[in-house]
């Protein structure tokens, strides 16, 4: 990506721009790389400006010119005269000369070439909403805290939020308060109060208020809307306006047609906003115990065949992961294989597991017969980089033996295998032998896009052969349900050993299918011998939410 | 809000447009497609300048109070050439204004560059781009005027242009600037 000197297509693109004979296919190739290169940015500024500087004389002041006049017909005020040596050179040239022709032997331009597609698969979010208070939104609609936001606005009627910018910028608002999310960089706020904290990764953001751009250098400040003119308060650090810079305590009004005055510093105003921050803190813990409160009674759910909270790392031994079922047994812990232990739903206050690389896995071992399954997981997925990416797979894929796991296209998928021996026509082995295993999959629709990367979800799947029911539930809401036909049901459900995170035992060497660690985190796993109904799975997910 | 009947300050306007109206053209047009883009928004933006005038902090930056403007008179304007240009988009046009606001030292030393590198220019060379150059000629009649094909004629605008740029960079990096 960086800028070496330019590509010659790059240098057409400049130049085709410039003459305006650029095709319109170039123009699209030269506009992504410009948004992507500071380097080719800077190249182009510099050739318009010598087209420009080869260019002068206009007469920009003419109009200006004829209103003094209207305005005073006593006297007109002749401007300086400033035609500059070129453009007087070349009204020299136009008057009374013949024109040079100057032959080339030049006598196409060559199309640009065009760079083969970069395209980089790209979120489309560019905030999360960290926190929220006593939010309503104007619109009636639902904010939750974990929500992606992309080119959204926000308007709070009520309440207080924390909104995180992916550049890391933070910013506080306060109902009411308008806000208009531009990209990981920038945002338009339109009205309210605003606190935003920059850290210095994120020097640069952009908070644009009533037309005026305010440009945090590292920094933290207010914007406040409530009067008729913007006021920008410097807590700490620096802000740059379009025409001057702001430090610490510094204050000033915009004005809409871009004019900026002085005033002076009313901290006071936007105290709220400072206590928002705590008030955050109270509420992720409030979430936090009620969530303890609800584990613990969870981990006494008889119909629990196996349960990982995934609680806190255990002191001594970091590779095991506790079993939370009632009563304790050793015997259910799991193992952890390159798994790291990172922050869950509640930053710090609890753990989670992050399976990012390839041979990251949890290795488990359930015993018993079941009737029927409800797997429950919170899960934070970063990418989906496999073709399978695993949620909870049994090795070997026996009879009766389930994989829960999410297909790189975002759909989530349950299946449990019903005739390990039946030979399968249509797979073969790369060695050309027909494949074993009769099985079915149950998808839902995709549940997943990039846009969703990093935000956590709370994923729940029930296979209940009794009722012939396959059904997939994402936060709480059943999203998908299908049945289990005839042919498909299997009654003698069983797990052993299998792994959370990936896939121990692939019986396909193929690597595409082998690797299915999931590049993300899974923050609390259950599994049920039941079908919970939609309401168990709701409440599931109420009391997990942070 | 200055008086706006004291023919001083419009002397001092005068003043300060005209040190600063290279500079800010060079800026505008870094942000739209064509001269005749660039010389619109030019016309607007000094009158709204002047009539707001009286607001401008005397001390403060003169280009970038102007800049401010600018950048809104092309943004506003955007609509309606985008409609027959090629013209980057409104958040390209943002970051290349805010980019551009920085670069005015650098744009000026390139300018004083410039004359010198016109100079050292063959006389052929140097007569034919500065016509190419010349407000109300557009260059398509010119290159129908002096029989070139459009294809001809721009292969060698930009040859010379080029030979101008690295000129200009050359000095720059003599002066150690670049």
């Amino acid at each position: 990506m960086s800028h070496k000197p330019l590509a010659e297509v790059e240098q057409r693109w400049i130049e085709d721009y410039c003459n305006q004979t650029i095709s319109p296919e170039g123009f699209a190739r030269f506009e992504i790389e410009l948004e992507r290169s500071q380097g080719l940015r800077a190249a182009t500024r510099q050739y318009l400006a010598l087209d420009s500087n080869l260019r002068q004389g206009g007469e920009s002041l003419a109009d200006i010119e004829n209103a003094w006049r209207e305005r005073k017909e006593s006297k007109v005020i002749r401007f300086p005269s400033w035609i500059p040596v070129a453009a007087a050179a070349a009204i020299a040239f136009v008057v009374g000369i013949g024109y040079d022709r100057i032959s080339s032997g030049d006598s196409s331009l060559g199309q640009p070439t065009i760079a083969s597609q970069l395209e980089e698969p790209t979120a489309k979010g560019y905030a999360v909403v960290q926190g929220l208070i006593d939010v309503v939104m104007e619109d009636g609609t639902a904010l939750r805290a974990g929500d992606i936001l992309g080119a959204d606005t926000i308007s709070l009627a009520n309440g207080s939020a924390r909104i995180d910018f992916f550049s890391g910028a933070q910013v506080y608002i306060q109902a009411p308060a308008k806000i208009e999310i531009k990209s990981a960089w920038e945002a338009t706020f339109h009205s309210g109060k605003l606190r935003a904290k920059v850290p210095p990764a994120a020097r640069g953001f952009v908070i644009e208020s009533n037309g005026r751009r305010i440009v945090d250098l590292g920094t933290e400040f207010g914007v406040d809307t409530s009067a008729e003119e913007v006021r920008v308060e410097v807590f700490s650090g620096k802000v740059e306006l379009e025409d001057r810079e702001l430090s610490t305590g510094e204050a000033v009004s915009l004005t809409g047609d871009g004019l900026t005055a002085s005033v002076s510093s009313n901290i006071e105003s936007f105290s709220n906003l400072f206590s928002i921050a705590h008030g955050l803190n109270d509420s992720t813990r409030l979430s936090f115990e009620r969530w303890q409160t609800f584990s613990e009674t969870l981990s006494r759910d008889p119909r629990l065949i196996a349960y990982f909270p995934f609680a806190t790392k255990p002191v001594s031994e970091s590779d095991r992961v506790p079993s939370a079922l009632y009563p304790d047994n050793d015997e259910l812990d799991g193992a952890v294989v390159l798994a790291e232990w990172v922050d869950g739903r509640w930053g710090g206050l609890k753990g989670a597991m992050e399976f990012r690389r390839p041979g990251s896995r949890i290795r488990v071992n359930i015993p018993g017969q079941f009737e029927a399954y409800t797997f429950s997981c919170w899960a934070r997925i970063d990418s989906l980089d496999r073709r399978y990416n695993a949620l909870f797979l049994a090795d070997s894929y026996q009879n009766g033996e389930p994989h829960w796991q999410i297909r790189n296209d975002g759909v989530l998928m349950i299946g449990v295998m019903i005739d390990d021996q039946a030979i399968r026509n249509d797979l073969k082995t790369e060695a050309g032998k027909p494949m074993r295993g009769r099985s079915r999959n149950y998808y839902s629709p995709p549940i997943w896009d990039m846009s969703m990367s990093g935000q956590w979800l709370h994923l729940v799947s029930v296979y209940d052969p009794s009722k012939r029911r396959a059904a997939h539930y994402v936060n709480g809401s059943m999203i998908s349900e299908q049945e289990i036909e005839d042919d498909y049901v299997i009654d003698q459900l069983k797990i052993g050993n299998a792994e959370i995170g990936n896939w121990g035992d692939p019986n396909r060497k193929d690597p595409g299918y082998a690797i299915r660690n999931l590049n993300g985190r899974i923050d609390e796993l259950a599994i049920f011998n039941a079908a919970l109904d939609d309401s168990e799975i709701a409440e599931l997910y109420r009391n997990g939410l942070n | 809000m200055t008086d706006l009947d004291s023919s001083d300050t419009y002397e001092q306007f005068v003043e300060l447009f005209t040190q600063n109206e290279q500079a800010l053209r060079t800026f505008v047009r870094s942000l739209v497609p064509t001269w005749h883009d660039a010389d619109e928004i030019m016309q607007e933006v000094a009158l709204v300048a002047w009539q707001k005038f009286g607001e401008f902090e005397l001390g403060t930056s003169f280009i970038k109070w102007t800049c401010v403007i600018a950048r809104f008179k092309a943004l506003a304007y955007r609509r309606k050439f985008a409609r027959e240009r090629l013209a980057f988009n409104e958040a390209l046009m943002e970051v290349m204004a805010e980019e551009a606001t920085r670069e005015s030292e650098q744009r000026k030393r390139e300018y004083e560059a410039l004359e010198n590198c016109l100079k050292n220019l063959p006389e052929k060379q140097k007569r034919w781009v500065t016509l190419a150059h010349t407000p109300g000629i557009s260059s398509k009649e010119l290159a129908e005027e002096i029989g070139m094909k459009p294809g001809a004629f721009y292969m060698r605008l930009n040859r010379i242009r080029g030979t101008l740029l690295s000129c200009i960079n050359k000095k720059l990096k003599q002066e150690g600037i670049a």
